[in-house]
């Protein structure tokens, strides 16, 4: 049944290889400087590389926007972002799967009645913004001194064309390692949270944890659209907005390639803010709008002779009607879904109040006044929650109660401790401090991991500087799959 | 390893445009070997110059043919094998001159002589420059223009060189209608070196601006 409905997500990176991997070696095939052929094949080994090892980042932030809980609302919301993509395309709109899922997520949150992170929303909302306008940047940036290296050079003709062949493929591939990392979030993110697949052991020299089994099967879908259905997108890219020479091209991939790694690399973010230098979030951004930022930049410097205005404002259009598009389609699919296959679309919680919660909430400097009258009351439905809170409180509080008030009784069962062990995910610390709280119960997330904080320092996070973002996500990370590992009656 | 091929290639062009520019300097030559009457040298450097025209027509079908088969150049392919083909005529108008005043050995009065020896060495030095602006196509595109102009210029300088030929051999009583038309005819085949020359350079203006990234 899992694999019925991750279909959605496979489709989806299916349709993101057909289109937007073309964006990588377009400019290259299109210029005929490489073989349709050959650009297909270093295309999806570097698609599938990115989105394995490096897809975790923007995974994360679209996590953080809404954590979509059950395969069947991660199957709706997949198969809406899609349809969505495929209805643009055939309006002839330029399309992101990024704007797509973006809104198909905030279409869940919706339906659920879930706050919408306002913080990640925002920084996801500026990327779409930043990304075309860096990639303008960055090709100015490089088309100057690569003009100079090549036309002012004495560089045999020939030799240029070894030279910018060789460019192409090196920041194709670069390209297609940048594109798996940044796009994975987009066909697989949604499916994390509910994943039915289990370790695998890789020759007991390597486990191979759920989620990358998960990217690597979205880099394969990536790859199956790429050979199957690129080519004609391809052969096109480029040729829309700005005539380009083999030299533009390879600026062209170049700038892309460096932008999609930006806004996808952990490794990158923590060296840039380890060296107080601005690192920018790590959200899924559309490869096509960077190619159209990366022409559209180097047109501007060559003084706009040719440049097609019109193309750029249908952009612009896209990224308002591609999400708005998708929240409606998803709404209405969950709708849908829920009442008429009678599937669950997301995880019911039971929340309560109770005044342990409450004082939690005072350190947090949250007015628990209006809350008291609350108390010990159950709610199985959050919509409920929600309207009783929104009387009192605005957005980010209303999703900081109900994230408090969320029962998930967590038992640490000292028989899984074994398997934990095999795992090699803790430190021997961090195990040794598990075993301490063997056998005994939370009721609440915060409560477990307030626990484990307070018996080492081990699982104490640090300040929330930028600099120790990582390695808080990371604490957090092995948080969230002791409580995934520990959960009970859920 | 990467670049063996290209190297060969680019070896290829050089003794292609080597060989143009040879058939220019010993155009020169010839001429003046006919007209001083040294029969036995002029025959030796047409000799010379066949072989030359033979080894530019292998270098530019294996050129062609490299270009083609290995997908190189995609943007300029076409701009370059129109070079090779327009150059590759200057040597075949020079040879066509040459073999000509073998076959039909025209009179050449001694009155005329420091004209066509003048004619010979302007298409000489435009053959030359032809061939540099090629190189700096090549190599050095915004170099280009440097060399053009100056194929432009001895164009010119040969048409009146060669109109002020023919206007002197029409005015000259002592030759008969036939033979003044015999060396008038002449006067236009060395003159059409030139043409030849300007034409590759009209080609080659189009083609840098194309370049420009």
């Amino acid at each position: 049944m899992f694999f019925i409905f991750l279909t959605s997500g496979l489709f989806l990176g299916w349709s993101l290889g057909a289109n937007d991997a073309a964006n990588v070696f377009g400019t290259a095939v299109g210029t005929k400087m490489i073989r349709f052929r050959t650009a297909a094949l270093l295309c999806s080994i570097f698609v599938i590389l990115g989105a394995t090892f490096g897809g975790q980042g923007t995974t994360d932030m679209l996590n953080g926007l809404g954590s979509v809980d059950t395969i069947a609302g991660a199957f709706t919301v997949a198969l809406v972002a899609a349809f969505t993509v495929f209805i643009m395309t055939k309006a002839g709109l330029p399309v992101s799967t990024s704007q797509s899922i973006v809104g198909a997520i905030i279409g869940w949150n919706l339906f659920i009645g879930y706050q919408t992170e306002t913080a990640s929303l925002l920084k996801i909302l500026s990327s779409w913004i930043i990304c075309p306008l860096l990639a303008a940047f960055f090709a100015i940036l490089l088309y100057i001194p690569i003009k100079a290296l090549l036309l002012r050079s004495s560089l045999h003709l020939l030799t240029r064309d070894v030279i910018v062949r060789w460019g192409l493929i090196i920041s194709g591939s670069f390209g297609a390692y940048s594109l798996g990392a940044n796009n994975i979030a987009n066909v697989m993110g949604v499916f994390v949270n509910s994943s039915k697949l289990t370790e695998f052991d890789f020759f007991g020299i390597w486990i191979v944890s759920p989620t990358l089994q998960l990217f690597a099967l979205g880099g394969l879908a990536i790859a199956l659209g790429v050979f199957t259905y690129s080519e004609k997108v391809i052969k096109t890219v480029g040729q829309g907005i700005f005539k380009l020479s083999p030299e533009i091209a390879l600026v062209v991939v170049l700038s892309q390639s460096l932008v999609l790694f930006l806004f996808s690399s952990e490794t990158l973010e923590y060296w840039l803010l380890s060296h107080h230098l601005p690192a920018l979030p790590l959200v899924p951004v559309s490869s096509t709008q960077a190619v159209v930022g990366a022409i559209a930049g180097i047109a501007i410097f060559k003084g706009s002779r040719g440049i097609k205005f019109n193309k750029l404002g249908m952009i612009s259009a896209g990224w308002v009607v591609t999400p708005v598009l998708a929240i409606v389609l998803t709404f209405f699919s969950l709708f849908v879904m829920k009442n008429v296959f009678d599937q669950e679309v997301n995880q019911s919680y039971t929340y309560r109040i109770n005044a342990e919660v409450l004082s939690q909430l005072d350190r947090k400097d949250i007015g628990t006044a209006f809350l008291i009258p609350l108390i010990n009351a159950e709610y199985s439905d959050i919509k409920t929650l929600n309207g009783i809170l929104r009387e009192e409180y605005h957005r980010a509080e209303i999703k900081e109660i109900t994230d408090m008030s969320r029962i998930r009784n967590i038992f640490i069962d000292p028989e899984k401790f074994g398997y934990l062990q095999k795992q090699g995910i803790l430190s021997e610390e961090q195990l040794y401090t598990l075993q301490k709280i063997a056998s005994k119960s939370f009721e609440y997330e915060w409560q477990f991991k307030a626990e484990l904080e307070n018996l080492s320092p081990e699982w104490k996070k640090k300040s929330s500087d930028k600099i120790n973002k990582k390695y808080n996500k990371d604490l957090e990370g092995k948080m969230n799959y002791l409580i995934l590992t520990f959960k009970v009656n859920e | 390893m990467i670049f063996r091929q290209t190297r060969e290639l680019i070896n290829e062009i050089d003794i292609f445009l080597d060989s143009v520019s040879q058939s220019g300097l010993l155009f020169e030559l010839a001429l003046k070997d006919f007209l001083d009457k040294h029969e036995e040298q002029f025959r030796q450097r047409l000799t010379t110059l066949i072989g030359i025209e033979r080894t530019a027509d292998l270098y530019k079908r294996s050129t062609e043919n490299d270009l083609f088969t290995k997908s190189l150049i995609p943007e300029q392919r076409g701009d370059v094998l129109k070079i090779i083909e327009q150059t590759d005529n200057i040597i075949d108008t020079i040879k066509e001159v040459l073999v000509n005043l073998d076959i039909e050995k025209p009179d050449f009065p001694q009155k005329f002589k420091a004209q066509y020896l003048e004619l010979g060495a302007i298409c000489a030095k435009s053959v030359e420059s032809t061939v540099n602006a090629c190189r700096m196509y090549f190599k050095h595109p915004v170099s280009v223009k440097e060399h053009l102009h100056k194929v432009f210029f001895y164009e010119k300088e040969a048409d009146k060189i060669s109109d002020s030929l023919k206007r002197n051999i029409f005015n000259e009583p002592r030759l008969e209608l036939s033979q003044k038309m015999h060396l008038r005819y002449f006067a236009a085949r060395i003159g059409l070196i030139t043409d030849k020359a300007e034409e590759t350079a009209d080609m080659l203006t189009i083609f840098v601006i194309k370049q420009n990234i």
